[in-house]
This record gives structure tokens, sequence and C-alpha cells, in this order.
């Protein structure tokens, strides 16, 4: 292509090169069309209204909705009980569950990652988990850690040891959540197995022939080596963890008898997690307006969390130069 | 290699509790290795006549097949305009597209609810399936990387012959993006089969439920007593992705290592 728009620049011929940029033009937006309506019809579009929508006391019926101003923020932040605790919850989530699975997924790459025998068995034990999908998780977890007859406390008691009451129990309902998360943690694990097993050989060879120690290289070589894997799943880990609910309101909304509280968010909002609480606002209490405010929120968060880890990326991720 | 055990514990006991009598599942001290195999629990679960298993299959199977294949036509073609045609904002509006891969469901989910609403589409199965006729931004992004590799010689005498962008696509591009298209295909497919937030918000009626709604709504309903249903419902929702990861296990981490950090 660029050999072609010099060639018609040395003949004179300007007029082709406009023909063919405007082919091109209309040709690529041609092709982009089906994800350029979708961007204005289902994400520019919404979007747009969700910024309105934030200041009205939307209730998904009445149109057009009444304009109340800032009335939502204020109520959010100064008279809503649930509001809080959600975001403290949602707090918590982030900063537990995204350092937890960056590391347990480095830790579980690195032992993947040396030549043992039958490392493909090894490979898919530790990312069969992921495949059990969320709803099932889930379940199979109220089912062992249930406080009453499941699997997890009766080994507990066996080895002598307390019987939580896991997500009955407030204290134990988001680490009980955290470990459900780990279980899971297989996706990043193989983003980080990718990430090792593209770090030349010859890197580790010569740094032995320097006499480095295991520790060293691990330091000095791998870590470094591994910071875009590690950037890539802090990104993504955190807004996900933002938007965490399925696991949440799957156990909290099961009887008690299996182990749940009966109540999305519950036992006493300990998994009363932000896009839990937003969805109960929406779907349960139809305080739409009210909804759109908490979106528009957790978007800004997002947003500016995204943008700040993007800027202060550059400064300790590391790209080898395959070509260097 | 004993890190291996609290990985695996939760699979064997959910692969060998589905053989237990129901009576011994919530029971202490624990009954290891199914003693009397029985088949029961299917039983017991297929005996509630407001489950309808065969229904909430179908059902998962629409709307995750539409999804693949709705997904696949739009974002190939999207991707073959991003990355073989060279047109002016195509940067600006790339951009754009990755950063909506960052904005969360929230954004723009009222709006959406609304709209759906508004079109008559709640209830249906429209709300999962039709938005995928306009591209799935990772799935965009993954053909395009790989459209980036495939060397421009291939379609410039194409081109020479006089053939046009669309025939291009069509009968050189499609072809050789057949490993993309496998992978974009599962990495939908897991997605859609595993979502629960869209059938939760959108389908009202039961007999439309996916597999994870009405595990959902079976548990909520029956707890404890009806425990061993409840595990046989958890393993047959789990199963077919389990099975779908040993067939396309290579595929699978191929893929993950494709879409992964080299750009």
């Amino acid at each position: 292509m660029g050999t072609d728009d010099r060639t018609s620049r040395r003949l004179g011929q300007r007029p082709r090169r406009h023909a063919t940029a405007r082919r091109n033009l209309r040709n690529g937006l041609l092709f982009i069309s089906p994800w350029l309506v979708g961007l204005v019809v289902l994400q520019a579009y919404p979007f747009f209204m969700t910024a309105y929508y934030a200041f009205t006391d939307f209730d998904g019926l009445n149109f057009p909705p009444h304009w109340i101003g800032i009335q939502n923020f204020s109520t959010l932040f100064t008279a809503d009980p649930q509001f809080w605790p959600s975001v403290t919850n949602t707090l918590w989530w982030v900063v537990t569950s995204v350092p937890t699975s960056i590391v347990v997924g480095v830790l579980l790459a690195l032992l993947l990652n040396r030549r043992v025998r039958g490392l493909g068995i090894f490979r898919t034990v530790f990312y069969l988990p992921a495949m059990v999908p969320f709803v099932g998780g889930s379940v199979l977890f109220l089912w062992l850690f249930n406080p009453a007859g499941g699997a997890i406390n009766s080994i507990l008691g066996g080895l002598g040891l307390g019987s939580p009451g896991w997500f009955s129990d407030p204290s134990w309902a988001k680490p009980t959540l955290l470990l459900l998360q780990l279980w899971q943690v297989g996706p990043s694990m193989i983003i980080f197995l990718a990430g090792l097993q593209d770090i030349p050989a010859e890197l580790y060879e010569a740094a032995s022939i320097d006499g480095a120690s295991a520790f060293r290289k691990f330091c000095y070589i791998t870590l470094p080596l591994l910071t875009p894997a590690i950037f890539f799943n802090l990104v993504l880990g955190t807004i996900w963890a933002f938007s965490y609910f399925t696991q949440a309101l799957v156990v909290s909304a099961a009887p008690s008898s299996l182990g749940g509280s009966h109540a999305p968010g519950g036992p006493a909002d300990s998994t009363l997690f932000y896009s839990l609480y937003l969805y109960t606002q929406i779907f349960q209490n139809f305080r739409l307006g009210y909804g759109a405010a908490m979106s528009l929120l957790l978007t800004l968060v997002v947003i500016i969390l995204a943008a700040v880890l993007f800027r202060t990326g550059r400064r300790w991720v590391f790209y080898y130069d395959h070509q260097a | 290699m004993a890190a291996a055990v609290p990985f695996l514990f939760p699979v064997y006991w959910l692969a060998t509790g589905i053989f237990k009598p129901s009576s011994t599942l919530l029971q202490t001290p624990p009954v290891w290795w199914p003693t009397a195999w029985t088949l029961a629990n299917f039983r017991s679960l297929a005996g509630y006549t407001d489950v309808n298993l065969g229904d909430y299959t179908l059902n998962t199977l629409y709307i995750s097949g539409f999804s693949v294949v709705a997904t696949l036509v739009s974002s190939s073609l999207v991707a073959y305009g991003f990355s073989r045609i060279r047109f002016t904002g195509r940067n600006v509006l790339f951009g754009i597209l990755i950063a909506t891969m960052i904005l969360p469901t929230w954004a723009t989910l009222i709006p959406q609810y609304v709209l759906f609403k508004w079109l008559g589409w709640l209830g249906t199965f429209r709300p999962l399936t039709w938005p995928y006729l306009f591209g799935d931004p990772f799935t965009i992004f993954l053909f395009r990387q790989f459209m980036l590799g495939i060397p421009s010689e291939l379609t410039e005498a194409a081109k020479i012959d006089g053939a046009n962008e669309f025939t291009i696509y069509w009968r050189i591009m499609l072809p050789l993006l057949k490993p993309a298209l496998t992978v974009g295909a599962i990495f939908v497919f897991i997605n859609t089969y595993n979502d629960f937030f869209g059938p939760l918000i959108y389908l009202t009626d039961s007999g439309r439920y996916t597999l994870s709604l009405a595990v959902f709504q079976f548990v909520q309903l029956r707890g404890a007593p009806d425990i061993g249903a409840i595990v046989a419902f958890t393993a047959l929702v789990t199963t077919p992705l389990v099975v779908l990861f040993f067939f396309a296990q290579r595929m699978l981490l191929a893929g993950i290592k494709l879409s992964g950090l080299r750009g």
C-alpha cells in the first residue's frame, strides 16, 4: 500500500491517490459497520443515557423521568445505610482477590514451567476448576463448605481444627468466596505460563555461567520478564473485581439449610458487593435513576483506575525485545 | 504435587457425590468413596415436574449457538476492516474498541434494559443473542491479531486480478482464519454457556431458563433436603464445559497465548 502511494505521488497522480483513500475509507467503514452500529446503539447512546438517568428519579416506567439534580448522589453518600458497606466489601474484595490471584497464578505457573513428568496432567488439574461454570462452582462450594455436614468441616474436625460457619458467618463469608476465586485461578495461571515460556533460555544460561543463584535469576530475569503478564492480569483482574457478582449472589441467596443466608448480600451484608447492591436497587426496588447514579460512579472509578494503572505501568512493565 | 489436592478435591467430590445416596451427602463422617453406587440423585432430579432439563439444555444451546455463529461472522468482518484496509481514523476507532473492553457492564446496562423492554424483547432470547451480531470486542481483537500475521502477498495477487475486498475476505481470509475461528468459537461458547447475569435479568418465564439460571432457582427453592438432586443438577451443568475442555484443551490454551501479551 505504502509503495503504491509513493508511486502515484512521483507520477503526479494526486486524484488517483485520493480515489484510493476514499475507496479504502468506504470499504473500511463498511467492514467495521457491524461494530460501529453496535458502538452507537449499545454503547455510546446507553452510556450517555446512564449519565442522564443518574440525575433523575427514573423508575423504568414514567417518561420522561424527573430531573432531581445530585439528589441520588447525596443520598448515596450521606443517607444510604447499605451504600458504604457495599463499597468497603468491594474494596476488600479488590485488595485481597487481585493480589492473591496473581501470586497463586504465578506460583502455579512456576510449578508447571519445570519439566516434570505428567506435565499435561498437572496443567489439566489446575485449569479444570476454571471450566466449572460460576453457578456450578458456587453451588459446589456451598455443599463442600456446609457448616452442617460439609466435607471441609468434617476434614477440619478430623484434624482437631475448628469448624467455621463459612458462607453463613459474616466474618467468614468473604474469605470463603476468596477460596472459590482462587480455586478458579486457571486462566490467569495460563497467561503467566505463556509469559514464562516466552523467556529465552539463553538468559538463564548466561546467568548460570555468571554464577547467579536461583533466587537472583528469579528476581533479575523471571520477574521482570513476567511483568507484562502481571500487568495484564492486574488490569483485567481489577476491572472484573469491581463487578464481582454471580458467585456472591448464588451463595448468599441460597437457603440457610445449604449454608447460605437466604438474602442476596448476606449474612449481615457481609457479601453485599457493590454490583450486588446495584442489582437489588435496579431489579428488586426498580430505582433505575438511583442505580444509574451507582453505575456512573462505578464506571468513573474503573476508568480512573485503568488510567492510573496504565500510567504507572509504564514505569514497571518491561517488554523484552526479541529482535534485539 | 501436594498443591494439586485442593484443586482436585472439589472436582473429585462432585464426580463421586453424584453416585452416593442423597442421605449420605451431608454426613459426618463423610463417605469418601461411594460404596453403594446409585443413580437415584438423577432420578430424583428428573422427578420434579417443574424442572424441564431438556428445555433448559436446548435454551442454553440455542443462546450459545446463536451467539457463536453471530460473533464469528460479525467479528471476522470487523477484524478484516481493522487489519487489512488502511483507512483514515482506523487507529482511533480501534482505540475506542479496546477502551470498550474496559467499561463495566453497568455503564450501559440500564438504558440497554429500557431499550430491550421498549422493543418488547424482555423474556425472549434476543437481548442475550442479538448484541453478538454487532461483534464481540475481544473476538475482534483476537481475529485482528491473527489477520495481521497473514502476509499481504497472499491477498495482493488477488487484488491485482481485480478481486474486491469482500471476495478477498470470503475466499482467502476466512479459510486462513480457521484456527482463530475455532478458538473464538470456544471462548464465546464458554462465556455464553457460563453467563448467569444476562439470563437472570432478561429471562422471565421459567420455561426459557438456561441451565445456570435453572440451577440457581432450584437451589434457592429447595436447599439441603434436596441435596441429592442439587448435586446431580450441578454436575449436569458442569459436565459440558469440562468435556469441551478435554476435547479443545490444546486450542484453548493456544488461544489464550495467541490473545495474550504480544501486541
